[in-house]
């Protein structure tokens, strides 16, 4: 038996379209006597023109090539007379959280022909590589977007989407135009909603934002925080070690301590020093 | 047709037909409304006569590893492919002992009848070539056979110009192996059989009415574009993976 899966399933006339470089995909659709493809139902297009033009754009903007070496397209077993090709062909169509995730208003996301271009694109997937993202199929951007949607509660994957500085390099590059961003975010707010993270986390937001909100306050607590890094230990500018709960970031990193004289300051400061 | 009996499938049609806010109605037929024939889906633009666009194959072909001659009759095509045989199914001890047994060659191919040369299975006999064309690749014999040459022999259904991809269709006397299992794959390519572009094919298909026959009865088509390649280790090329090193078109004027 071959199993494989399926870049495109073209409805008009029930064909699973495979997209392979090395040839796997011709292997396992023409060797076995008995052949299976798993098809997400997000792979499923109208016509046979809709998979030409997927397949191109998924090329390009996987590899830079033109198309891939090959494109099957497997509409049945093989008929009578023909030498060989599997004598059964079964398609499983997959949905999996897939109805839901349309229902849910993120059906953009399913959109993806999976070529991996916002992957190459991400600056933080270029910093972190795949294996920060967990045991997924999925990784970058749309990782962090499918990860937590095909997962049974968004919470179990919540730190996904917080992983990203929103710049747009991938919905840049992405050949099917998903708004990645816009997609990051609604998981963010669907998060905060869920009231996701640890209650700490939440107090110590809240406080962040009423800091941020009131200026003597952001004074004071600059003040402070310069105060705090100098007493903590560690050598030159930077803090190597932090009281519980930052411990745990301080033990793979240093922290720079603040200057002795916050930004206001120096700018209060500017006109003495050159004397004007 | 059998309908499997598949759990869950009515809920699931259910949830989409809500979300596209169409609840209870079916879901649009297939193409209706959106088949876009003359949608630009070709990153290379391609056009010009017959011989520039055999040109142009030729050169995107290469330009993917692949390799491309150009014939301007038929009767050269036998003599090419006698000497392209015995070069690719040298016994491996080099050109110094290609004596009379390194003559002898065995070639997996399409039956004689499906490749566009009359009378090539004879030709390249009496040189000692024999096209083996298995019937039922299920079997141990024909699994056997179709194991042991280096190379194959096909046709092909279409060209495309703009990519140097041919379109190869599988059928009775048209086995896939001979363009899979091979380390080299030989093709005959008819120049009339060249499109610009695989809008150009597409829209010739679909403008007479046969495009989803053809998908339907071909039971699989592939598309080839040049040698199997593959970047996964260490993202160095390597060719030759699954499917063929080499991959070579005999492109010959006047046959059809």
């Amino acid at each position: 038996m071959g199993i494989s899966g399926c870049n495109f399933a073209i409805a008009q006339t029930g064909t699973i379209c495979l997209v392979t470089n090395e040839g796997n995909g011709r292997m396992v659709t023409s060797l076995p006597r008995v052949y299976v493809a798993v098809a997400g139902i997000e792979k499923v297009v109208s016509t046979v023109e809709d998979a030409f033009l997927l397949w191109q754009a998924a090329s390009r903007s996987a590899t830079g090539q033109n198309v891939s070496v090959y494109f099957s397209l497997s509409s049945g077993p093989r008929l009578p007379g023909h030498a060989d090709g599997p004598e059964e062909m079964h398609v499983v169509l997959l949905d999996n959280g897939r109805s839901r995730i349309l229902q849910r208003g993120y059906g953009d996301a399913l959109l993806c022909i999976r070529c991996g271009a916002c992957i190459n694109a991400c600056p933080v997937y270029r910093e972190i590589g795949g294996h920060a993202y967990g045991a997924t199929p999925y990784n970058g951007p749309i990782g962090a977007v499918l990860t937590p949607l095909f997962a049974g509660e968004l919470a179990s994957a919540k730190e996904l989407p917080f992983a990203s500085s929103l710049c747009g390099a991938c919905r840049d590059v992405c050949p099917v135009k998903i708004d990645l961003p816009r997609l990051l975010l609604d998981l963010r707010s669907d998060l905060v909603e869920q009231r996701a993270s640890s209650g700490g986390e939440r107090v110590a937001m809240r406080f962040v934002a009423g800091t941020m909100q009131r200026p003597q306050r952001y004074e004071r607590v600059s003040r402070l925080a310069r105060w705090v890094t100098r007493l903590l230990p560690g050598k030159r500018g930077y803090v190597s070690w932090l009281p519980p709960p930052l411990r745990s970031w301080s033990r793979t990193r240093v922290f720079p301590r603040f200057p002795v004289r916050t930004f206001r300051e120096l700018w209060l400061g500017r006109g003495q020093r050159d004397g004007s | 047709m059998t309908t499997p009996s598949t759990p869950g499938r009515e809920a699931i049609l259910d949830r989409l037909r809500r979300s596209q806010g169409e609840p209870g109605q079916l879901f649009r037929a297939a193409g209706d409304g959106v088949a876009k024939p003359d949608v630009p889906m070709t990153v290379v633009h391609a056009e010009g006569d017959r011989p520039s666009l055999a040109q142009l194959f030729a050169a995107r072909l290469e330009a993917v590893s692949g390799s491309c001659e150009l014939l301007e009759r038929g009767d050269q095509v036998v003599g090419r492919l006698v000497e392209l045989i015995r070069q690719w199914s040298g016994n491996g001890k080099g050109p110094a002992t290609a004596g009379r047994e390194s003559q002898r060659a065995e070639v997996l191919a399409w039956s004689p009848n499906q490749l566009p040369i009359p009378g090539l299975a004879g030709h390249l006999e009496e040189s000692g070539i024999m096209l083996v064309t298995p019937e039922d690749l299920h079997t141990e014999r024909d699994r056997a056979r179709a194991a042991a040459p280096l190379i194959g022999l096909t046709g092909v259904d279409a060209a495309i110009a703009s990519t140097g991809s041919v379109v190869v269709a599988s059928g009775v006397g048209r086995n896939r192996a001979a363009s899979l299992l091979p380390l080299h794959h030989l093709m005959i390519v008819p120049t009339r059989r060249i499109y610009p572009t695989f809008e150009a094919w597409l829209r010739m298909l679909r403008e007479g009415g046969r495009l989803e026959t053809f998908l339907r009865e071909s039971a699989q088509i592939v598309f080839i574009t040049g040698p199997s390649k593959s970047a996964d280790i260490e993202l160095n090329l390597t060719l030759g993976v699954h499917g063929p090193r080499v991959v070579h078109a005999l492109v010959v004027d006047d046959i059809r």
